[in-house]
């Protein structure tokens, strides 16, 4: 990323409440027109991170350098931005075009000019029609791009969605996901979504920001995060990983009881000798049946121990062979169960392709 | 990238509307201050000094606890303060359990009826007594040979007097059940006796408890019906009243109120713990309560409640009939004649538009305050720390006297060498004693109805760079108008019927109904003083009346939002 691309800067954000430390350190750079996601466990500082950029929150020290400025020291009303929070904070007493001009008013505009973006921010999200009514007489996503329209009114050049769609369910969350990028897109607009909802922050995010504990574990696209996991928390918090215990043989062979596994990954600070974990997610495990595969690299045999019908894919958990206690979990499509025969007890070649396995130390 | 390897700490700037909040709550502090603590702190000072204002240290202390009949009030004040409290809440909750946990006919009506005792002053129950019991009673074979004026008749008069308030707090303690734990009690072959002491009681227990302390403090606290109907039976609040008013002998009157303080403090913190302690009773999957009907039970609550209300309404309308009755006993022609207050010694009609104009200006003033100050403690973005103090602050008034705090304000706003003297005997001074009194309730009720709206308007505002004094106006106002109508009349109904407080702070020209009442009764006039005293119960009525009407047509009109679907999730 360039310097001249960058919009917001954040340098060794700190945050402390009384011995607490919610934030350590945390530093970051969210690119013009970006949109970038917060993502990680409840506790681990994205909100906070979100309310120092509002100035809802005071960073203890840090700064929050926006387009050029530091705004750290700054109050809510002296920056730049627009947010929707998860309860989209909808004024009840005001009826959607209220709320949409509720920013409006105030700024030494005319009442013409006022109610001619009201109703364009209307189109914009689709609430033609809708503008007389209440909030509470619009069901929970139609509130939902009411607070976007509301946030957007002003034409800030920032945009903070702190979960704005976990209130809403899976079907409506979905369709709002695709519109909400639509809209982020068209206008161009810096934004910074927080969320806990993994497959959000991969559907939506240009960038995903990892963080744990009031640190950050990772910044990368969706496909770094997934496919290239630096830490064994992001492999494990982001889609699902087998973690199989081992030692590091030596720099890429990994002794998994008395199997050994090829890997490419990088090792970290793991040396040789050191207790590592081997991980591969389940999707990247090839199953085959026991006769047709020959001496392949990372091929050894498995027993099913069950399997999970989950509509659209299989969920196989398998132990292997001859080291009984380590199990593992790997997924099937429907076509290819059906040319497998994998009863609970059947015998199984298992492959571990190798660019897609990786080792992380672990620390006991 | 800069190389930057520590930053420095941040001071973040305070912006227009944090200043402005900051000044608000800092002149909350200066007139909590001033109306509050530094009257207070003058009754204690006065109490260690002479009446030349010399140090003296405890010796009006000593003076006071050798003096066996100043002395004996203390026993006697905490006893008619138990014995009420075991004899209100009795009858309080089983009228509540009707009210809640019954199916009898009328509930709405019979929960009005226990609410009409807070339209009358606490003197008015004490003078309908005396015509009932008193020497010329119509009743007086019925306390077989006791005498009225004396600890039963403050116990009678008080139970009365209490009664609405001790059923509100019990009917919203046994409203809040659980439904499903009655159900499993049934499941689990329990039987009724047995889920009444497992289940129903366990849950209203800290409701129980805190009605026992209100009950408590105000029975102790009490001047009006002890003034009316106390005779020779002393306690604590007539003790404060005879140094200072007939005596003038402040020091001691001092050292009373602070005998009086101490019980009321005590209890009052008691409550504040068991009201720490008290966990939320109502969980989101709780299902409500819905009694059975069951004829046998539901019949004998309507009977109790039958009872208990042709007692309530017999009491008042004992007054009533007597304040028409043109001379009690010889004449019962009833006529106007006790009405006519400007022929009377000691009352005036200038006496009852200073009552209403008090109240008005009570109603208003201490809304618009209440209001606000709550506003301000509660949403402002920063300054957290004085927040909470001063939310501790706003419950002082609930744990003083009305006697102690007028009496405070005697000893402060009278003393010529302070700038704000000039309120002394005004109307200014009776409305200020009157919202700092009466502070609290309204303040809690503010503070709730601010809880109930989302965090983060504020926010939200701040980020649309609307001043937060436009957000109060468009948003939190509007949507709290309900609340705020509420506190409107709980001050204006509390200012007209109080006269604990006002007894030492009217003038020649601002006395008011209710002391006009204890003035006509001291001289004898106790028809006219009666009379007085349905003065004040019928515009407290009326002005409930109009409120009710107000309050629904400003609801359809302004509250149109609420009736759509349920806002939020």
């Amino acid at each position: 990323m360039t310097q001249e691309n960058s919009y917001l800067q954040i340098r060794f954000l700190t945050k402390k409440f009384g011995t607490f430390e919610a934030l350590k350190e945390v530093s970051l750079s969210v690119n013009q027109s970006e949109l970038v996601c917060l993502l990680g466990p409840s506790g681990c500082g994205k909100t906070t991170v979100l309310r120092c950029i509002a100035g809802l929150e005071s960073p203890t020290s840090g700064e929050i350098i926006q387009d050029g400025a530091d705004v750290a020291p700054l109050p809510p009303d002296q920056r730049d931005f627009g947010i929707v929070f998860q309860s989209y904070a909808l004024f009840p007493n005001l009826t959607v075009d209220g709320n949409l001009a509720f920013g409006l008013r105030n700024r030494k505009i005319t009442k013409s000019a006022i109610s001619e973006r009201v109703e364009e921010l209307t189109r914009m999200v689709g609430l033609e029609g809708h503008g007389d009514k209440y909030p509470g007489q619009l069901s929970g996503g139609q509130q939902q791009r009411v607070a976007l329209a509301r946030a957007l009114a002003p034409s800030p050049s920032l945009l903070l969605l702190d979960e704005p769609l976990s209130a809403l369910d899976a079907k409506v969350r979905q369709h709002l996901r695709r519109e909400i990028l639509d809209l982020q897109r068209k206008i161009g607009i810096t934004t910074i979504l927080v969320t806990h909802d993994q497959e959000e922050a991969l559907t939506m995010g240009d960038r995903i920001v990892v963080m744990d504990h009031g640190v950050i574990a990772q910044i990368g696209t969706p496909q770094q995060i997934y496919e290239l996991p630096e830490s064994p928390f992001v492999a494990d918090f982001i889609g699902e990983m087998n973690f199989l215990r081992g030692r590091l043989q030596d720099s890429n062979l990994v002794e998994v009881g008395n199997l050994t596994f090829s890997h490419e990954s990088s090792t970290g600070s793991a040396q040789q000798g050191d207790d590592v974990n081997l991980c591969i997610r389940p999707e990247d495990i090839v199953l085959t049946n026991k006769s047709n595969m020959g001496e392949q690299l990372n091929t050894v045999a498995a027993t099913v121990r069950d399997t999970e019908f989950l509509g659209s894919i299989y969920r196989i958990r398998l132990a292997f062979e001859n080291k009984g206690d380590t199990e593992f979990v790997a997924q099937v499509s429907p076509a290819n169960m059906r040319s497998l025969v994998l009863q609970s007890g059947a015998q199984v070649q298992v492959q571990f392709p190798i660019d897609r396995v990786r080792v992380y130390r672990r620390d006991t | 990238m800069a190389f930057v390897t520590t930053a420095g700490s941040v001071r973040t700037k305070y912006s227009r509307d944090d200043k402005i909040q900051g000044v608000s709550l800092l002149v909350i502090v200066a007139v909590i201050a001033v109306t509050v603590f530094l009257p207070l702190l003058t009754i204690f000072l006065k109490s260690l000094q002479n009446r030349d204002g010399g140090f003296v240290g405890v010796a009006n202390y000593l003076e006071y606890f050798q003096t066996p009949a100043l002395v004996d009030s203390i026993s006697n004040t905490l006893f008619v303060g138990v014995v009420t409290m075991v004899i209100v809440i009795a009858m309080a909750f089983v009228y509540a359990y009707a009210l809640t946990r019954s199916c009898m006919p009328l509930k709405g009506f019979f929960r009005s009826i226990a609410l009409v005792p807070l339209l009358a002053p606490s003197l008015l129950p004490a003078i309908a007594l005396i015509y009932m019991f008193g020497n010329q009673g119509f009743m007086k074979w019925a306390l077989f040979g006791y005498e009225i004026r004396g600890p039963i008749g403050i116990v009678i008069s008080l139970t009365f007097w209490i009664f609405p308030h001790v059923v509100m707090i019990l009917s919203t303690a046994l409203s809040t059940s659980d439904g499903r734990l009655y159900e499993a009690a049934k499941v689990l072959g329990a039987g009724k006796i047995r889920t009444f002491f497992k289940v129903t009681l366990p849950a209203a227990k800290y409701g129980v408890m805190s009605a026992c302390f209100v009950a408590f403090i105000y029975t102790i606290t009490d001047f009006g019906a002890c003034k009316v109907i106390g005779g020779w039976f002393n306690v604590l609040s007539l003790d404060i009243y005879k140094q200072v008013v007939g005596q003038q002998n402040f020091q001691l009157g001092a050292v009373v109120s602070v005998m009086m303080l101490l019980p009321v403090v005590i209890t009052f913190a008691a409550q504040q713990l068991v009201q720490r302690r008290q966990t939320a009773q109502i969980t989101p999957g709780s299902v409500p309560y819905n009694p059975k009907p069951n004829s046998r039970f539901d019949l004998i609550m309507l009977i109790y409640c039958i009872g208990v209300g042709i007692i309530l309404m017999g009491i008042l309308g004992t007054a009533a009939y007597a304040s028409f009755v043109t001379f009690w006993p010889y004449n019962l022609s009833l006529s106007l004649q006790n009405y006519q207050f400007n022929l009377m010694d000691g009352g005036s009609w200038l006496s009852y538009r200073n009552s209403v104009v008090m109240s008005v200006y009570t109603a208003f003033i201490g809304t618009a305050v209440i209001f606000s100050a709550a506003y301000f403690i509660e949403k402002s973005r920063r300054f957290t720390g004085i927040r909470s103090v001063l939310n501790i602050f706003s419950i002082i008034p609930l744990a003083t006297p009305g006697m102690v705090l007028g009496l405070g304000y005697l000893f402060y706003f009278n003393a010529p060498s302070n700038p704000l003297h000039f309120i002394y005997h005004t109307m200014a001074i009776l409305v200020l004693a009157n919202i700092v009194h009466y502070y609290t309730v309204p303040h809690l009720t503010a503070t709730t109805a601010l809880k109930q709206l989302d965090v983060e308007f504020e926010s939200v505002a701040a980020s649309l760079k609307v001043p937060f004094y436009r957000s109060f106006w468009h948003v939190t106002l509007p949507i709290c108008l309900p609340a705020i109508i509420n506190i409107w009349i709980y001050l204006f109904v509390t200012a007209i019927t109080t006269v604990s407080a006002i007894v030492f702070l009217y003038g020649h020209d601002t006395v008011i109904a209710a002391v006009a009442v204890l003035n006509m009764d001291d001289a004898g006039d106790i028809a006219p003083a009666a009379a007085m005293g349905m003065m004040i119960v019928y515009t407290a009525a009326g002005v409930r009346i109009l409120h009710w009407l107000i309050a629904n047509f400003i609801e359809k009109r302004t509250q149109k939002w609420r009736l759509s679907k349920e806002y939020g999730h």
